[in-house]
């Protein structure tokens, strides 16, 4: 019992801890700042959450660091809320969690039901948030204190580990994301190696410091994303609806109750895996939500259900991921490593050491989140009219904003105008891979993980005194090592398998 | 026969049907995978490099006819594909030149380029793999490109970065903003006008004035003009 004591003792005392320092007027105001600005910029048309995270992380450059990250939490989850609005809109998913958000959030917007399906959302949302921050409070020290056992060799394997996760998980081709994973860790190689001595730069001195990660990620999502989005030029109808019916009947809420329950647990169960977060919890509770149903017919033309489950899943999910992420230093999807950036130029560098070291950005950042989670629905209810509005700006007017913001971002990241450079290139080079149907998100990834992931396989191959059987003969590194070997077959092995009928039918 | 959890409706929505994959390009892919950790295992009980590159170059051959005997190349017949896969062999070629000077190591210590032999291996396999299937599987063709977009934003990009210390904050932006209009065709002149004006005040109250950036409103270059046409002294505000 006293165990139990112990714990949720010490998950009050944390939580206390977090909430006296998010709760200064300052951080309160970043914090709706940061909200506000997340979503403004989340909703509009062809700008997903990570590139509107990678637009605004400059603004948070100049504040400490506790304030900067509340600051860019608010962002993250006002980001995702646009995203869904947009989906629900203009069926105009800017993530891969939204897309199942938009099979049936945007049927009922169709059918003038936009309010609802928007309440439902930001309702599920911030339930899915409460509960995966207590979630977080209780399992992040126990997980960091597990993490102080890891050896270098099991945290290569985990993050192994996690790069299978993140591809199998991935659509398109297997054989690409993996090919984008190691570019990505490759071009993190550019700049100083361990020991100082330049790698990879040609002699150019402005490579000597690497690639910087705002450039890269901007470059890619924010650059790139305009080329394409001017590729087809089509007009986008946003859903003109009037809002009056954003406030539920008792019998709709009765409906949304038990999928935002079941969307939370399956979101938080599986956004603890590294790789899988939001997506793989999004699909997951539309496809349960459709087997529980007495219609499951209804699914696909404006089911409430199909709104409730996956956005509650997605956002528990995405919550629940920042465990693995502060614990462990390990990024599970693209959002998350943005973060790891961005925590990065900060000089905080996440790990198992983080809770005991820094309790108090610790546990402030975890009870920001939820600080943020609240500002949402209490301000995005009320101004759902205004995103509306954001809405509806064509794109010819926005993306020389996106240009020039982009422009100034990276240059105030250290006025280094090489760095616009670098970006106009990851611009080019992020369109040429969406052209090829490369996704980019493992190549960011990678990128984000490759100078640990080094470190970690130096130190092991030092501590094992060159013997490469250390991955596997160490039990941790060894199980994580057979999962993500599972993995691989479990999704390659369709493809060898269709080699032999070919053969038998030769 | 499994049936799939469920499907999109609407055609634009993302698929999570898996691209089709050659069956050849995946044993290539593991094989060569397989192979780089035996190399690397091996060279861990300290195998001379000579033996290791013997073995590359075994594997390279045995796929080569491995791929004859089984039909040979078709063609590109998955354009997206095939040009990922010369893509990635051309960043490898890149890696593999910055490479050569770095000293390796041993495997007990492994020096800066131990690590990047690794990925360069593994990336390599991966190109092949990716190629073989370019030439195996069928495939879209590739969509028309935008090239007045493509040209016009990097290059207004490029252009922001070159001229961000030399004209100065409110210059730049209001170029780079103007002709960024350009880049649809549905633009006009008015409204590239209000765009570059609306955004050299909105992006100065954010970051210059609210975020304090240390950025100059007006380069060198503009003041070194202004002083030598004597419209200005030495000391013009907002110019250092």
């Amino acid at each position: 019992m006293d165990i139990f004591a112990d714990f949720f003792g010490g998950m009050g005392a944390n939580l206390a801890l977090g909430f006296s320092q998010a709760v200064t007027l300052d951080n309160l105001f970043y914090c709706f700042v940061g909200v506000l600005l997340g979503t403004a910029i989340g909703v509009l048309p062809g700008l997903g959450p990570i590139a509107t995270i990678a637009l605004l992380l400059p603004i948070t450059f100049k504040l400490d660091p506790v304030s900067a990250l509340i600051m860019l939490s608010g962002i993250y989850y006002g980001a995702q809320y646009g995203g869904s609005t947009t989906a629900i809109l203009i069926n105009l998913p800017g993530e891969t969690s939204s897309v199942v958000t938009a099979i049936d959030g945007h049927q009922m917007a169709k059918k003038g039901k936009a309010g609802l399906a928007l309440f439902t959302s930001a309702v599920g949302s911030f339930f899915a948030g409460t509960v995966a921050t207590f979630l977080i409070v209780g399992f992040a020290p126990v997980l960091a204190s597990a993490a102080l056992k890891f050896s270098p060799a099991d945290y290569f394997s985990l993050m192994v580990m996690g790069f299978v996760a993140a591809v199998v998980l991935a659509q398109g081709s297997l054989l690409k994301a993996l090919a984008m994973i190691v570019l990505g860790l490759l071009i993190a190689m550019v700049g100083p190696s361990e020991s100082g001595s330049p790698r990879f730069t040609f002699d150019n001195p402005e490579f000597f410091d690497g690639f910087d990660f705002v450039a890269l990620s901007m470059g890619i999502f924010g650059i790139g994303e305009i080329i394409r989005n001017l590729e087809d030029e089509t007009k986008r109808e946003a859903i003109k609806s009037r809002f009056l019916d954003l406030i539920p009947t008792k019998a709709e809420l009765k409906e949304m109750i038990p999928p935002i329950l079941r969307g939370t647990g399956i979101g938080s169960a599986l956004g603890i895996l590294p790789g899988g977060g939001a997506i793989l919890g999004a699909f997951a509770a539309y496809s349960l939500e459709k087997r529980l149903s007495k219609t499951p017919q209804d699914f696909g033309k404006g089911k409430l259900a199909g709104v409730a489950g996956p956005e509650s899943a997605n956002n528990a999910g995405a919550q629940v991921s920042f465990i693995p992420m502060l614990t462990l230093g390990i990024p599970s999807n693209p959002v998350m490593a943005l973060m790891l950036g961005a925590l990065i130029i900060h000089r905080i560098v996440p790990g198992p050491t983080l809770v005991t070291d820094r309790p108090e950005l610790f546990w402030g950042v975890v009870s920001s989140m939820w600080i943020g989670n609240f500002m949402l629905l209490v301000l995005n209810l009320p101004l759902i009219g205004m995103w509306v509005k954001f809405l509806t700006i064509p794109y010819r007017l926005l993306f020389p904003g996106i240009v020039t913001i982009c422009c100034i971002g990276v240059y105030s990241v250290s006025n280094n105008p090489f760095d616009v450079h670098t970006m106009a290139a990851c611009g080019l080079i992020g369109y040429v891979l969406f052209k090829l149907e490369c996704e980019p998100a493992p190549l960011l990834l990678g990128f984000v993980i490759g100078r640990l992931m080094e470190q970690y396989f130096t130190r092991a191959m030092q501590l094992s005194f060159g013997d490469a059987t250390v991955f596997v003969r160490e039990p941790i590194s060894a199980s994580l090592l057979l999962v993500s070997a599972i993995a691989l077959v479990l999704v390659l092995l369709p493809a060898i398998r269709k080699k032999r009928e070919e053969a038998f039918a030769e | 026969m499994i049936r799939p959890i469920f499907k999109f409706p609407g055609a634009n929505m993302a698929s999570t049907t898996s691209k089709p994959t050659s069956p050849l390009a995946v044993i290539t892919a593991v094989i060569g995978a397989a192979l780089i950790g035996v190399l690397f295992y091996l060279r861990s009980i300290e195998v001379g490099w000579y033996v290791l590159l013997a073995l590359i170059a075994a594997y390279l051959v045995a796929a080569f006819f491995v791929l004859r005997r089984d039909g040979g190349f078709g063609g590109v017949s998955n354009p997206k594909d095939f040009y990922t896969g010369i893509l990635l062999l051309g960043a490898c070629g890149v890696f593999a030149a910055g490479l050569v000077e770095l000293p390796l190591g041993r495997v007990a210590r492994p020096g800066p380029g131990f690590f990047p032999l690794m990925l360069l291996s593994l990336l390599f396999i991966f190109s092949i793999a990716i190629l073989i299937n370019g030439l195996r599987t069928k495939g879209e063709a590739l969509t028309p490109v935008p090239w007045r977009g493509l040209i016009i934003i990097t290059g207004m990009t490029v252009f922001f970065g070159a001229t961000i210390k030399g004209l100065g904050f409110i210059p730049a932006i209001v170029v780079t903003a103007f002709v960024s209009c350009l880049a649809t065709r549905h633009w006009t002149l008015v409204s590239a006008f209000a765009t570059a004006a609306i955004l050299a005040v909105f992006s100065w109250a954010i970051f210059i004035w609210g975020l304090g950036l240390p950025i100059a409103l007006c380069g060198s270059w503009l003041r070194a003009l202004l002083i030598s046409l004597g419209v200005a002294g030495e000391s013009i505000p907002f110019c250092y």
